[in-house]
């Protein structure tokens, strides 16, 4: 008779960079409340049905991956879920390219696919770029965060107004996110230089 | 989605615990030759700052890895050993190193440094003091050794280490506490100690150790007299670079074994991943980016996911202000559930 494996999973967290900006700051903004899950870094076309071990030993390429470690970026990309049936959500809008003149305002309005996002959750990759504002239902208001750092807000629609006065031209993205399917578009945007004709 | 923490069942904050690791760069006990990389000085910090101090390195300084580990200095109370008099030129240099020091750590209106086993004051002073990076918080007291070695007639090695081990009242200064340098060693894994500071009435005892600003200070006497290893020079309006002497004695010995401490707050999440939780993902290799469809047939009707990472987010906003990576994927489906603590340092 063997022994049970009686261990439980303990793992070091780090800190985010913005994680660290919020502890600096004090009054009482740092302070953990939810987590959410990601299987980052893995391949689901690496599970293989046809092994000759047989059941077992169908995901056994993915469970010996040795994951790297965290990055302080605290970037997320794929999350893990709830969910019914045999589909997850997925983002309708148009996700082609944008380009911004300096002041010039645009809205983003997404609708979810197979479920159901009350509102959504938009990352600007760099705040130099503009300003963002969650709007409507749960809407968060304009984003708060150090100059050139992400910005994120939330929202069922979300504005963006391109920063003035900018000495050359800026290229970043926008993520939107559902927060319940924690479905995923991006769309890159690129500030113009500041012109006279702006 | 997001999982919401039951603040009482799955959250411990605060947890204080003591770390200790070995003080030197890399985390090397010992800046022996050895295994230390040894110690070396900086022919550019002697050209700067020099008359002051010798800063120690654990590599040859053309190292580019080279850091700075301690520094070794000398204060006489009336200049004595440097250039410079009162009312003539000169920097004085030992003069103020001895000030500097006396003003640091003892009380307000103290002229001298004195010794234990001694009243009689002391007009001069050895000081070794370690590098912020490397004690971090505090030398860890009771847990660092330092040999200085002989002079030229008596090539013996003198060992020194602190008295914490038996000193149970120790002094409470501004600077934090202080323990006496007593002759003895810590190689045994145990204190042994060879006499106590009190008992040394000859010269005084060796010096005070304060592990809180990483600064210990040397009884020239003590370490002339009892083992004439470093025969300190005292000429007026001289400079008799006693500091570089003592830092020879020190290389010489090639041995400075140490310790630091800090405390470390931790907080605790246990994140509960019940059954029917998490186990659809939005990877695209899981499920079709165009019309959500689960990619993988084995998983339909019965969906299975990898976690990898947790990521811990504040009420306020949903930027990441924590995350954790697992070392391997945890399957999860509708029949596992998962248990992983999450521990946070600050």
């Amino acid at each position: 008779m063997g022994f049970l494996d009686s261990t439980s999973v303990t793992v070091d967290a780090i800190l985010t960079k913005r994680g660290r900006e919020l502890l600096a700051k004090g009054e009482g903004e740092f302070k953990i409340t939810r987590f959410s899950l990601s299987d980052d870094e893995v391949d689901y076309g690496l599970y293989d049905t046809t092994h000759p071990n047989g059941s077992n030993f169908y995901g056994a390429v993915i469970e010996n991956i040795s994951l790297l470690e965290a990055f302080p970026s605290g970037k997320v990309q794929y999350f893990l879920i709830n969910g019914e049936g045999n589909v997850t959500g997925v983002i309708n809008m148009d996700t082609s390219a944008r380009t911004y003149n300096g002041g010039q305002i645009d809205v983003f309005t997404p609708s979810t696919q197979n479920v159901t996002d009350d509102a959504y959750i938009y990352t600007l990759g760099s705040s130099t770029l503009g300003t963002l504002t969650g709007l409507g239902a749960g809407g968060t208001g304009e984003g708060d965060s150090s100059e050139g750092s992400e910005v994120v807000v939330r929202g069922s629609s979300c504005r963006f107004q391109a920063a003035k006065n900018l000495e050359k031209d800026y290229t970043s993205i926008i993520t939107i996110m559902g927060v319940t399917s924690r479905a995923t578009a991006t769309i890159n945007i690129t500030a113009k230089k500041w012109t006279v004709a702006n | 989605m997001f999982q919401i923490f039951e603040d009482e069942n799955d959250v411990i904050r605060g947890q204080i615990s003591t770390i200790s690791s070995g003080m030197w760069s890399e985390g090397k006990g010992n800046l022996s030759d050895t295994t230390g990389g040894g110690m070396h000085s900086s022919s550019a910090q002697s050209s700067s700052t020099g008359d002051y101090f010798v800063e120690v390195y654990n590599k040859a300084v053309s190292d580019t890895s080279a850091e700075r580990q301690f520094s070794v200095t000398y204060g006489h109370k009336h200049g004595s050993g440097s250039v410079g008099t009162v009312g003539a030129t000169g920097e004085r240099v030992t003069a103020a190193v001895y000030g500097q020091f006396n003003n640091l750590i003892n009380p307000q209106e103290t002229t001298h440094f004195s010794f234990k086993g001694q009243t009689k004051n002391s007009d001069d002073i050895y000081a070794i003091t370690v590098n912020r990076s490397r004690m971090r918080e505090k030398i860890d007291p009771g847990n660092w050794e330092l040999h200085i070695s002989g002079g030229t007639e008596q090539r013996r090695t003198l060992k020194l280490i602190d008295d914490s081990s038996t000193n149970t009242s120790p002094s409470a200064k501004e600077v934090g506490t202080e323990y006496n340098i007593v002759s003895g060693s810590i190689s045994s894994g145990v204190a042994s100690i060879n006499t106590a500071a009190d008992s040394e009435t000859t010269y005084g005892s060796y010096g005070y150790f304060y592990p809180d600003i990483g600064v210990l200070i040397l009884n020239p006497r003590a370490l002339s007299g009892s083992y004439g290893q470093n025969a300190t020079t005292t000429a007026s309006n001289t400079a008799n670079n006693n500091h570089i002497t003592i830092f020879n004695s020190i290389t010489g010995s090639g041995y400075f074994a140490a310790r630091r401490e800090e405390k470390v707050s931790s907080n605790h999440y246990f994140v509960r991943i019940k059954n029917k939780d998490f186990n659809y993902s939005q990877n695209p290799t899981w499920s079709s980016g165009s019309d959500g469809q689960i990619l993988v047939d084995a998983f339909k009707g019965n969906p299975k996911t990898y976690v990898t990472t947790v990521a811990l987010y504040g009420n306020l906003s949903d930027e990441v202000l924590a995350i954790a990576k697992l070392s391997k994927p945890i399957l999860k489906d509708k029949t596992r559930e998962a248990l992983i603590k999450v521990k946070l340092d600050f």
